[in-house]
């Protein structure tokens, strides 16, 4: 079990240029294949920094990160783009999805980004993840003809396209009613169990944190505890 | 299709308004440019043909002899006779050699060798000086369609027939059939017929011009087998100082005169009306360039959220900026399509309602529209430019925090 998927150490973050806040602080973090994560903590305690830095959307300002033993935080923006598109599926809280797109093309997009060109090799495990999010009637619809809870289904399916090895939710149910949130945590735990990436999320809410394997509690930028 | 261009396609379809308005833009630039440039061409060529057209724009002459020489280049002070100088002009008697030598340059529309002489015309005590002009009618014709030009008669100058103008015609009251007396500076008289009255559309032109045939000619005005002046036009007129001095430095000893050099005024009147033409042109280009780089740039604030997330689903900044650039680049296409049709309706438009008066016809050729719209797209596509690098350096972790 002891199959290390990504590590930072010593993470240091800080925000501005004359006033310097720092946002992470000496940071040291791993998570394990497959593992299923969550990283709760009052907002402003960097724990959306963190995501950002394992998730190579943000460099930090100190500190290593290595992905299955390879370091990333030295690699140039081309390969950090590749590296996003083929290893990390990202779910926001904010589902993000590109209304000019229908459900099935905003699933279809990283695949189209990973190839560059427009096309239909990934159309039918498109339709299997819409499936397995419970939205197999809905592929053709206008991604903003659907409801909040379906377009946040529509986000994990995509974020899913790629098969990466690691799935980072910042808020993922941030803004949904507690049914919809409900369903949505029993969908991640399922897609967990069943494709075996590894799941970080990040939440406020401790209830929702109870129910994954592993709790990184934050604050002011530390890990303060981890269990 | 690459991905960025499917995006670029349903960001523009899907800001549907927005899309039109600019591509409206586009579109009416494109047609001011078709419109003002063809109509500006077209207004310079129809000016050039009125002035050239019909006459000769290249010419060859002899050289001048030594007084003639002398009383032209040297000031007042010379006291030289004007007697001295000649009445007629100069011969150019291997004239023959001189058309065999030009007849192979493919430039040469028409080539016509001509003698030119004043004499007085006499008819029923009325008398009018005139210019003869001896001409081979089959050459001459090219340069100054009389056969086409004639209201009465014949186009025959065979024998003793002449061709006079219409103005000549009314001003002594003879016609086609009317027989009337040539005074030679010699101070010899000929009969003459005349064969048929014709309209150059010229005034000047019309009252003094005569056509005879060009040995009847070289009879009246005792010049043997020698003619003038050899009269040429030439399929680009433009290109008539570069053909001038083309045939100077072949021939050697003649003179050559070209419309340009005549026309100084004219030309640069036609070079200024272009300038101002370009400057008009420029600044709606220019225009349109600001219009869409400045859509372009909300655009990008627009959809800022939907960049930050392709970026976070591994788009590169290259294909960020693309996504950009190509939606300048279809606007561009788009717009000059639109605009080129748009500028040939407002051509037609514009002709059907100045039918009456004047007889302009505007042209368009499909080389400068095509031009117009390469320019166009350009502009669009370097319009793109900013707002391509803006979404290029766009923060994905800023444009997703915002919600």
């Amino acid at each position: 079990m002891d199959n290390i998927l990504i590590r930072g150490e010593n993470l240091i973050k800080e925000y501005g240029t004359v006033i310097k806040t720092r946002a992470l602080d000496e940071v040291d973090i791993q998570l394990n294949e497959g593992e299923f994560a969550s990283i709760i903590g009052a907002s402003g305690c960097g724990k959306s920094t963190l995501l950002n830095l394992l998730g190579a959307l943000d460099r930090p300002t100190a500190g290593e990160l290595y992905f299955k033993g390879k370091e990333f935080s030295n690699m140039n923006e081309y390969e950090l783009a590749q590296f996003r598109n083929r290893r990390i599926g990202f779910i926001f809280q904010f589902h993000h999805l590109l209304p000019e797109f229908t459900a099935l093309e905003n699933v279809l997009i990283p695949s189209w980004i990973e190839s560059g060109v427009v096309n239909q090799k990934k159309q039918e495990r498109a339709i299997e993840l819409l499936e397995t999010v419970g939205l197999k009637d809905k592929i053709s619809n206008p991604s903003n003809n659907l409801s909040g809870g379906q377009q946040q289904r529509v986000s994990i399916a995509r974020a899913l396209i790629n098969d990466p090895d690691l799935v980072l939710a910042d808020e993922p149910t941030g803004n949904l009613d507690s049914e919809s949130t409900e369903q949505v945590y029993e969908l991640l735990r399922k897609i967990n169990r069943e494709l075996g990436m590894a799941f970080l999320i990040v939440t406020h809410d401790r209830h929702i944190a109870e129910k994954s394997d592993r709790i990184i509690e934050m604050k002011d930028g530390r890990i303060i505890s981890d269990t | 299709m690459s991905y960025e261009l499917k995006i670029a396609l349903r960001f523009l379809k899907s800001g549907k308004t927005q899309t039109l308005f600019i591509l409206l833009g586009i579109a009416v630039g494109v047609a001011v440019q078709i419109f003002l440039g063809s109509l500006i061409t077209s207004l310079q060529e129809s000016l050039v043909d009125r002035t050239i057209g019909n006459s000769s724009q290249i010419t060859i002459e002899a050289e001048d002899d030594a007084i003639s020489r002398i009383l032209t280049e040297r000031g007042s002070d010379t006291t030289l006779l004007r007697g001295n100088f000649s009445t007629f002009e100069k011969s150019l008697n291997n004239w023959t050699l001189i058309v065999d030598q030009l007849q192979g340059d493919a430039r040469i529309t028409a080539i016509s060798p001509v003698i030119q002489g004043t004499a007085l015309i006499r008819s029923a005590g009325k008398n009018q000086s005139i210019q003869v002009k001896g001409i081979q009618l089959e050459n001459a014709d090219k340069i100054y369609e009389i056969t086409k030009r004639l209201t009465v008669g014949d186009p025959v100058i065979e024998g003793n027939n002449i061709l006079i103008g219409t103005k000549l015609s009314e001003n002594l009251g003879i016609g086609a059939g009317s027989v009337v007396s040539l005074l030679t500076p010699k101070g010899e008289t000929v009969r003459f017929i005349v064969g048929g009255v014709f309209d150059l559309e010229n005034e000047s032109v019309n009252e003094s011009l005569v056509f005879m045939n060009l040995k009847r000619a070289q009879k009246l005005f005792q010049l043997g087998s020698g003619i003038t002046a050899i009269e040429i036009q030439i399929s680009d007129p433009f290109e008539a100082d570069v053909a001038a001095d083309d045939w100077k430095s072949m021939l050697g000893e003649v003179n050559i005169d070209q419309w340009k050099e005549q026309n100084q005024q004219l030309l640069s009147a036609l070079a200024s009306q272009s300038s101002s033409s370009y400057t008009i042109q420029f600044f709606v280009i220019l225009a349109v360039t600001l219009g869409i780089s400045s859509v372009l740039a909300v655009s990008v604030v627009q959809k800022s959220k939907e960049i930050g997330i392709l970026k976070a689903m591994g788009s590169t900044k290259t294909s960020a900026s693309r996504i950009f650039l190509l939606q300048g680049l279809i606007l561009g296409i788009l717009g000059s399509m639109v605009g080129s049709v748009l500028g040939i309706l407002l051509l037609s438009v514009y002709q059907l309602f100045n039918q009456g008066n004047g007889s302009l016809v505007i042209n368009y050729k499909w080389s400068s529209i095509l031009i117009i719209g390469m320019i166009a797209t350009a502009a669009a596509t370097f319009a793109s430019l900013i707002p391509a690098r803006r979404s290029a350096n766009l923060n994905p972790m800023e444009a997703i925090k915002n919600g």
